[in-house]
């Protein structure tokens, strides 16, 4: 008896941890796979955090987006703005039909949007989108 | 020949690191991946339709504390006559100009665009904060 207990001991606790490890590892496979595919990945920015609606119109990728993060800084197309938000909004030469996206921080005072609202008036853009996230 | 002879060892490959990478890769989509998915409101800047429609404009504006002037009359965006009175105006059809003081804060005036959408204003500009 003894040597039966002596001899099975140093192989069994390792096949048993391995046997009760399976189902942990199907679950943390399943948890990988929701995350991947239900979640998407972006890049996060402390300091821009956008306004929330209830609107439920999608938010397209369109071809000129202007950020404005909440310490004052515009960026247009990932790139800052040094000199006036006008200036480089021409040099993107937007037809009428353009479409502008605009992410703003929601704590910022609504002066902080004149600067695109007055260019793109003066560049005749109709259509202007505020990106917003779902009220939750 | 003596290659065939010999027996192939069972080579067991260990899953621990397999498990070691899964449960990094999990914990990065975890912390990465966001849920809530962007909306977007749209102003459509008819600037040629301000200009036809400039007379029967309905001019608000938001100032602090949620305070709306619509044409010199104020009221409270919470209140029930200033709800019936966006119902008034989608009905109407009529064109809104919507502004607000400097000092507002974006959210507010994005609440404040979104009541109107939800009462039925199709006809939205938003022009310049005013002093």
């Amino acid at each position: 008896m003894m040597i039966f207990t002596h001899t099975q001991k140093p192989s069994r606790p390792k096949r048993q941890l391995d046997d009760s490890m399976v189902p942990a590892i199907n679950i943390v496979f399943l948890l990988l796979i929701f995350f991947m595919i239900a979640g998407h990945i972006e890049a996060r920015n402390a300091d821009l955090q956008i306004p929330a609606s209830s609107s439920e119109g999608e938010l397209v990728a369109r071809d000129i987006e202007i950020q404005i993060l909440v310490n004052g800084e515009y960026y247009l197309n990932g790139q800052k703005i040094e000199k006036s938000l006008l200036a480089s909004l021409q040099a993107l030469a937007p037809s009428a039909e353009s479409v502008v996206t605009c992410h703003i921080d929601r704590n910022l005072p609504f002066s902080a949007l004149d600067p695109v609202l007055s260019a793109i008036r003066q560049l005749n853009i109709k259509r202007l989108q505020i990106a917003t996230e779902q009220r939750l | 020949m003596l290659l065939n002879n010999i027996a192939p060892r069972k080579k067991t490959i260990s899953i621990t690191p397999l498990i070691d990478v899964v449960f990094i890769l999990l914990l990065f989509f975890m912390l990465s991946s966001t849920f809530n998915q962007k909306k977007q409101l749209e102003i459509k800047h008819a600037t040629s339709g301000v200009s036809q429609s400039e007379g029967e404009a309905v001019q608000i504006v938001l100032q602090p504390e949620g305070v709306v002037e619509v044409d010199g009359a104020q009221y409270r965006v919470g209140e029930q006559s200033f709800a019936q009175l966006l119902n008034t105006i989608a009905e109407n059809d009529s064109h809104v100009r919507l502004s607000a003081r400097a000092s507002v804060s974006v959210q507010s005036v994005v609440e404040l665009i979104d009541m109107g959408y939800q009462a039925g204003i199709t006809q939205l500009n938003l022009s310049e904060s005013v002093e």
